[in-house]
């Protein structure tokens, strides 16, 4: 008993560290995609080629004097930061990233819970760290951070059905719910090729949910200064920040597990096929970034309710038929 | 009037008008190039070639007189092409260093060369390269640029009749130059650098100071001598680069003088004060202009307080605008209880004859006034009107310029010039026809102008008479300064108010100051040092209780002052000046030398004294309007006043002193025309030319005196005496000598009236 | 009325949004353009405009004739001259100065020079501490000549 608990809480303080330190590193990973792709260089200073970049940010960040403005709800404004952050955290507990994993001689479980409710418990964190966002612009006083946390909510209400919804597709090809399960049901095909359309409303879905460029109107700089973090500097801000690309993280590993057969692959071991496959997934959404203009508020509900949730819908229901003949 | 058709278009111009002028009225343009409007038609430079229909031929349109149902083409190709090929012909010897040249942006040459738009020149260049000239002081001549179009020949004899520059040679060596290449016999008027279309004669004072896309133009009058020329002010970042003429404004018809042209240079003097400055005993304080000005206020009214206002007189200078003179007068009578009120200038001279009176004139009498010198302008219309065929009379102790147009000429000692006078008074009585050449033109004469001096007794004696017996004859009394007939007409002469109104008279100036009556002193821009009483004077200021100066220089006067202040000049300030002719013209400030006006500090009196408040020049002149009839409704931009008395009082004759044993030579003042007053000596270009009194005398009475050009001789009248550097002056009547007579070291000689025996000998 | 309708299958395939994708990666693989600007210089071209020079005659006399072409032509007006006749009655330059922070570089007073003076030169790194130090003489600009040399 003792000795799984020590297991689990290295395991934790493992995955936590990895979490947070690919966190740091999609940071420099973006600005050297999107550096490139606008024909820059990006970061470059900061260590060889620039690789304490993301480093030197955290330090900034930490060292940052904490500004807390005098008008805001200081309880609320607080805890906000840390419901997201928890939230995003959170969330990593079930993603599988091989079959097993053998450390040091140690067989371990690549998961801290094998939840054979997996995929729900995602979906209702990510909903749970909405409130984060919108706490955070309720409590922040500010105009520009209640427009941006109200535009979050919006959109995620509106993407967070066509997200489900296309989720349920390889949920019923599998019949299972638990993550693990999935992936295994991927060994001889991975599901993106039978659920293409779900992948691409998927991948769609996850970017509004993310708040990523086309849709980063929560956070339109042009528009709102930053949205609902406007108010937010220091740890706080980074708080944000980090649930951001963790946010981004958890979609790009969802997606691998759920269309892209997980650690499923020849040769290379399981764990770097899953790292690859997600990397793949985050490129995609850089690439997106650099390439797309951002979307009017008005077309991304359209796009959301008129077109991905329909689609999504016809599609689950084609799917079942097609299940239930087989 | 003739009609005819130009480009296609129905012109019907005066008979006798060439193709130009009848283009001109049209406002057709013809390029013109040696053309100028004051002068006789030429047709030197052919760039005003203009085709006639049935013609062959191809007419200059300056020469060419207008003939009914003419019809004229000024545009075509073969004008064009012809054109073109006369600038490019021009441009072999013009060396192409327009960006060092002075003309650059404004030269003829440029502009036309621009227009025909020649790009490349289809001969080859040869450049001369000849030595600038720089002999003259005031003109620098570049004969390679020039074009030989002959405006400043004929300008120098048609209009100033010099004749000082000419065409040398012939053909293709052709130049503008004098005569022998000898040093010019000029009279720094510049007039042929006013012409020059290209940059072969231009002005040294400005020379490579600016370029004219720089400069702003501001119109105003020159504030020299009393013609009233209208200037134009070519200024930049408040300092003044150089004075301009405009042919086609004010009375002068473009034509300035040395001291117009050239003399502006004080304006940017940098011996002007910024500050005040207050004589406290034996050490002498800066102070703010504002601090000075409370001071001088105060002091003055407590002089009124102490009832001591019979003991404080105005000295007013012929430098002031009419407002400033109006109001300095105002508040001395008003407020400061005083009925001194100074100046050099006269109340009973007033002029009747103007500018174009002259200029059509049939007979003119210069009565003993050096016009040419005095008022060069004036002296420049009086030779045209001559020229043009009227009679001229001339009576001056020496030959002067007028002497090549006079039709006349009398001179000698003054005995004998008034001896002809009463002379000519007789001949002028009888109605029978007299062997008399004088009066018989005098008597034929439709227009008869006399120009005489205003300042001396004597010959207004002869000038009343004159008029008493010619009615016809127009008098046009040659005064000195800017606003000499203004301050007068705004009431700065003692004895006389605003329009001449009579007034109670104030103590005598000359007497007052002597007996120690007056004891507190204004003095608006006057050099006392230098005009009425001399170096007399050092010695009154010990007994004056107060001496205040409001002076744009630091004068001698001004030195002396227990508060001196610094005022503006005439560039710097609006206002109006009353010419010599009795013209109102108003002046235009062009630069800010953030200094105040005379009128500024005297509406802060009367703001420190509490009485109505003047604004601005606007609410003077509502004033004056109010105040003098003469000026009621009268047009302040230009306006000519009709004066009813031109000449009133009696005059007595001047009692020539006879005693001519003790002394060798007859003195007589002289006129400079680089200097006009004391004021034109803060010019340093002038000075380069004319800095010191010099004594002129005839070539025979030098010799006889061993006296050799530039040797200094010691001139004594009785205890007055100075050494000064003689001039040979062949012009000169033998047993006469001049000097001027507003110089301190001079004025001594002329106190007793204008003329002097003296003794000189070499030094 | 013409609607701006596109073809279905462009819709569904996202057939404009892959165009803008290959672009983005055609870049992404492409050189990048970035200057590393303190630690390697950049390349000067031939035509670069950078601060001014004044070109001298062999006695190393500024060829300025003083015309005030360039301050006229100057779009920024920095350039400031003051001429004056000199004891010989020849053209002296008694100032020139050029107020390099309100220079836009242009060159336009290069080409208004007709003595081949004012030149544009590859200087470009000027840093002053106060802005009377961007004002810049005839003295400095002649040594810039050099400098150009």
């Amino acid at each position: 008993m003792v000795v799984t608990t020590i297991v689990l809480i290295i395991k934790l303080i493992i995955i936590l560290t990895i979490i947070l330190l690919s966190v740091a590193y999609l940071t420099y990973l973006e600005r050297k995609v999107v550096g490139h792709m606008q024909v820059r260089l990006g970061p470059t200073h900061v260590g060889w080629k620039g690789l304490l970049q993301p480093i030197a940010d955290a330090v900034k960040l930490i060292a940052k004097e904490d500004i807390v403005p005098t008008m805001v709800d200081r309880s609320v404004y607080n805890i906000s930061p840390l419901v997201t952050f928890t939230c995003s955290i959170a969330a990593f507990a079930v993603i599988p990233v091989a079959s097993q994993l053998s450390f040091f001689g140690i067989e371990m479980n690549p998961y801290i819970a094998d939840l054979n409710i997996g995929i729900l418990y995602i979906i209702a964190l990510s909903s749970v760290g909405t409130y984060g966002i919108i706490m955070a612009g309720w409590a922040s006083n500010s105009k520009y951070a209640l427009l941006g946390s109200l535009r979050s909510s919006a959109q995620m209400i509106s993407y967070e059905t066509a997200m489900g919804l296309s989720i349920a597709a390889p949920v019923l090809l599998a019949g299972s719910l638990n993550l693990r399960e999935i992936t295994m049901a991927q060994e001889h095909m991975w599901f993106v090729i039978p659920q293409i359309i779900p992948f691409v409303i998927y991948i769609i879905s996850a970017l509004a949910e993310t708040n990523r460029i086309p849709f980063n109107l929560v956070e339109a700089e042009q528009e709102l200064v930053a949205g609902f973090f406007v108010e937010y500097a220091s740890m706080k801000f980074a708080l944000f920040f980090l649930a951001e690309y963790a946010n981004m993280i958890l979609t790009a590993c969802v997606a691998t597990v759920l269309f892209l057969g997980g650690w499923n692959g020849p040769i290379l071991p399981e764990i770097v096929w899953f790292f690859i496959k997600v990397l793949f997934v985050i490129f995609i959404y850089l690439w997106l970034e650099s390439t797309l203009p951002r979307l009017r508020f008005d077309q991304l509900m359209a796009l959301g309710w008129k077109v991905l949730i329909p689609i999504a819908l016809v599609n689950i229901v084609v799917t079942s038929v097609i299940i239930y003949i087989m | 009037m003739v009609e005819i058709k130009i480009d296609g278009k129905s012109v019907t111009a005066r008979k006798n008008a060439t193709i130009l002028e009848a283009a001109e009225e049209a406002g057709i343009y013809i390029p013109t190039f040696c053309h100028y409007k004051m002068l006789a038609p030429f047709g030197a430079c052919r760039a005003c070639i203009v085709e006639v229909k049935g013609s062959p031929k191809l007419f200059t349109a300056c020469t060419t007189p207008i003939a009914d149902k003419m019809e004229i083409i000024t545009k075509s190709p073969k004008l064009a092409q012809l054109r073109k090929t006369l600038i490019e012909l021009l441009l072999i010897h013009h060396p192409l260093d327009c960006p060092v040249c002075d003309k650059g942006g404004e030269c003829q040459l440029q502009d036309l060369t621009y227009e025909f738009g020649v790009a490349k020149v289809r001969f080859d260049e040869k450049p001369k390269n000849t030595p600038v000239d720089h002999s003259n002081p005031f003109i620098e001549r570049d004969i390679d640029r020039c074009v030989l179009c002959g405006k400043c020949v004929r300008i120098c004899d048609e209009v100033v009749n010099i004749q000082s520059i000419s065409f040398i040679r012939r053909g293709t060596n052709t130049y503008i130059g004098t005569a022998f290449d000898q040093p010019w016999h000029c009279e720094y008027c510049g007039q042929c650098l006013s012409v020059c279309p290209v940059g072969s004669l231009n002005n040294r004072v400005y020379l490579f100071k600016n370029r004219p896309w720089n400069l702003t133009s501001t119109y105003s009058i020159c504030g020299f001598c009393s013609c009233g020329c209208t200037i134009r002010i070519d200024h930049e970042a408040d300092e003044v680069y150089r004075i301009k003429e405009d042919v086609d404004k004010g009375i002068n018809h473009g034509f300035l003088c040395v001291k117009g042209r050239f003399g502006y240079e004080l304006i940017n003097s940098t011996e002007r004060k910024d500050v005040a400055v207050i004589n406290e005993g034996s050490e002498k304080k800066e102070v703010a202009v504002h601090d000075a000005i409370n001071l001088a206020f105060n002091k003055l009214k407590d002089i009124v307080k102490n009832n001591n206002s019979k003991a404080l007189g105005f000295y007013i200078s012929p430098r002031l605008t009419n407002e400033e003179a109006y109001l300095a007068q105002k508040i001395a009578r008003e407020y400061f209880k005083t009925n001194n009120i100074y100046s050099s200038e006269v109340a009973y001279a007033k002029p009747e004859g103007t500018f174009k009176d002259v200029e059509d004139s049939d007979a003119i009498i210069v009565f003993n006034v050096d016009v040419t010198e005095s008022n060069p302008i004036l002296g420049l219309a009086v030779r045209r009107s001559a020229r043009a065929g009227a009679k001229l009379v001339v009576l001056y102790p020496s030959f002067t310029a007028l002497k090549r147009v006079a039709t006349e000429f009398v001179t000698g000692k003054p005995s004998d010039l008034y001896s002809a006078c009463e002379n000519l008074l007789v001949n002028l009585n009888t109605k029978n026809k007299s062997e008399d050449n004088l009066s018989e033109i005098l008597k034929n004469a439709q227009n008869p102008v006399l120009i005489y001096n205003p300042y001396n007794n004597n010959d207004l004696y002869y000038v009343k008479k004159i008029k008493d017996l010619l009615p016809l004859v127009k008098l046009l009394p040659a005064k000195l300064k800017n606003n000499s007939q203004g301050i007068a007409d705004m009431g700065c002469v003692n004895g006389y108010g605003p329009g001449y109104r009579v007034v109670e008279r104030g103590l005598d100036f000359e007497k007052a100051i002597l007996n120690n009556e007056l004891k507190y002193l204004v003095v608006f821009g006057e050099n006392l040092l230098e005009s009425t009483i001399g170096t007399e004077f050092n010695n009154i200021r010990k007994k004056l209780n107060l001496l205040l100066v409001i002076d744009p220089f630091l004068s001698e006067t001004a030195k002396l002052a227990d508060i001196y202040i610094p005022v503006s000049l005439y560039a710097e300030k609006n206002g109006s000046y009353t010419n010599m002719e009795g013209r109102v013209q108003t002046i235009q400030k062009a630069v800010n030398k953030s200094k105040l006006s005379d009128l500024e500090v005297l509406i802060k009196f009367y703001e420190m004294a509490g009485l109505t408040q003047f604004k601005d020049i606007k609410d003077i002149r509502i004033a004056i309007e109010n105040d003098t009839p003469l000026y009621k409704g009268i047009n302040w931009e230009g306006g000519l006043i009709k004066y009813s008395e031109v000449i009133i009082g009696d005059f007595t004759k001047y009692k020539l002193d006879k005693d001519e044993k003790s002394s060798n030579f007859i003195l007589y003042p002289e006129a400079s025309r680089l200097h006009s007053g004391t004021f034109t000596r803060w010019s340093d270009d002038l000075n380069k030319v004319y800095s010191e009194p010099v004594v002129n005398l005839n070539p025979i009475d030098a010799k006889s005196l061993k006296i050799g050009e530039g040797d200094r001789v010691i001139i004594k009248c009785g205890a007055v005496k100075g050494i000064f550097k003689t001039v040979i002056n062949e012009h000169l009547t033998k047993g006469l000598a001049t000097l001027p007579d507003n110089y301190s070291t001079t004025i001594g000689f002329f106190k007793n009236g204008p003329y002097c025996n003296v003794n000189i000998i070499k030094e | 009325m013409m609607k701006n309708r596109r073809n279905f299958f462009d819709i569904i395939l996202f057939t404009e949004i892959f165009q803008g994708l290959l672009i983005t990666i055609k870049h992404f693989f492409s050189k990048p353009v970035t200057e590393m600007y303190p630690y390697r210089k950049p390349r000067i071209y031939p035509r670069f405009r950078g601060v001014h020079y004044m070109k001298t005659n062999n006695k190393g006399e500024s060829n300025c004739v003083g015309c005030y072409l360039c301050g006229r032509i100057c779009p920024s007006e920095c350039i400031d001259i003051d001429t004056d006749a000199g004891p010989n009655g020849e053209r002296l330059v008694k100032k020139y100065t050029i107020d390099l922070s309100r220079c836009i570089y242009c060159g336009f007073c290069e080409e208004a020079c007709p003595a081949d003076a004012i030149h544009m030169g590859k200087k470009y790194n000027l840093i002053a501490n106060t802005r009377n130090n961007y004002v810049v003489n005839m003295k400095y600009l002649v040594e810039n000549y050099r400098g150009e040399q």
